[in-house]
């Protein structure tokens, strides 16, 4: 089955809301990264937000979902990318069916 | 908006994630040459690179301290981008970091074969190692690795505390034939098909420059 990874990028402290809500609309699990974000204008001081981003491993069918649970429990504009998995292990046992 | 950004925030939509590894402290440096040439978005974090090196295996100072920068192009400023990652932070030649492409799901062009692949695992905290060694009897090398947590399990509470696992994830770039014997391996070794072992995942990669063993990789 075609998989994908979201890539999910908020601000700190988001990412567990942005779990529950993945996790809500069929996603098995999330794996949190903390990073930095690049400033629109780079200055010669510069304080660069701290973002979490939060990699989600779906399959195909759920993609859609999740991206709009994420879109419509979040009031700000959410920087979503999708990224198509090549070939994987591990993600056999965790796919819910659309019937779940 | 500054005069030398080429295109703004939301011109137009990114279709490849540049991934680029760099020396502890660059990746500001570098997060701000992609924006200026024109990159939608770009994060960085931090992470250690684990390219083997007997002497300092010795010395207890195997892992190198790097950064991780994710940043989201259009496809039109690949090549420039590319050029500047050149220029100004040397990536064409080795030793001074990697970048690579990966297409995003609105990649305009069917995906040919390529020569590369990346590869994501992600493990619980302390089996990172074990996941490395493993890589290394496959003679897979080079892989960049970055503490995280999981979600999975994110409600759990105990004594009223919730409960965030910590993650090792590991990053790299190989060439592609060995890639499904790895999967197996993990598969086999570290049982990454029972619930909760972990997962590993493998990305297309469309363009690469600065790798470790091969010096240069053009298009």
């Amino acid at each position: 089955m075609e998989k994908r990874m979201l890539m999910i990028s908020v601000p700190l402290g988001k990412a567990e809301r942005v779990v529950q809500l993945a996790n809500q609309a069929g996603a098995s699990g999330a794996t949190i990264l903390h990073t930095r974000e690049a400033l629109a204008e780079p200055k010669s001081f510069q304080l660069e937000p701290q973002r979490d981003l939060v990699l989600i491993v779906t399959n195909l069918e759920f993609q859609k979902s999740i991206e709009e649970s994420i879109r419509g429990g979040f009031e700000q504009a959410i920087k979503i990318y999708c990224v198509p998995i090549f070939d994987s292990v591990g993600l056999e046992h965790g796919g819910k069916t659309i019937s779940e | 908006m500054n005069k030398e950004h080429k295109t703004t925030l939301t011109e137009k939509p990114s279709d490849m994630l540049l991934a680029s590894v760099v020396t502890r402290g660059k990746g500001s440096q570098l997060m701000n040459l992609l924006r200026r040439e024109g990159a939608a978005y770009a994060v960085c974090a931090f992470a250690e690179g684990t390219i083997p090196s007997h002497i300092l295996h010795m010395l207890g100072i195997a892992k190198t301290k790097k950064e991780l920068v994710f940043a989201f192009i259009n496809q039109e400023i690949e090549e420039a981008c590319y050029q500047s990652l050149a220029k100004e932070m040397k990536l064409d030649q080795t030793g001074h970091g990697v970048a690579f492409s990966i297409p995003l799901c609105s990649y305009p062009e069917p995906l040919t074969e390529t020569e590369l692949a990346a590869a994501f695992i992600i493990v619980d905290k302390g089996k990172g190692e074990d996941v490395l060694d493993l890589l290394d009897e496959l003679e897979l090398r080079g892989g960049t690795l970055l503490s995280a947590f999981g979600g999975a399990s994110m409600t759990d509470i105990l004594f009223n505390l919730p409960i965030q696992p910590e993650k090792e994830v590991i990053f790299m770039v190989a060439p592609k034939e060995p890639l499904p014997k790895m999967l197996r391996t993990l598969d086999e070794k570290m049982s990454m098909s029972q619930p909760h072992q972990g997962i590993a995942i493998t990305f297309a990669i469309t363009r690469a420059i600065g790798l470790y063993s091969e010096g240069k990789k053009g298009k």
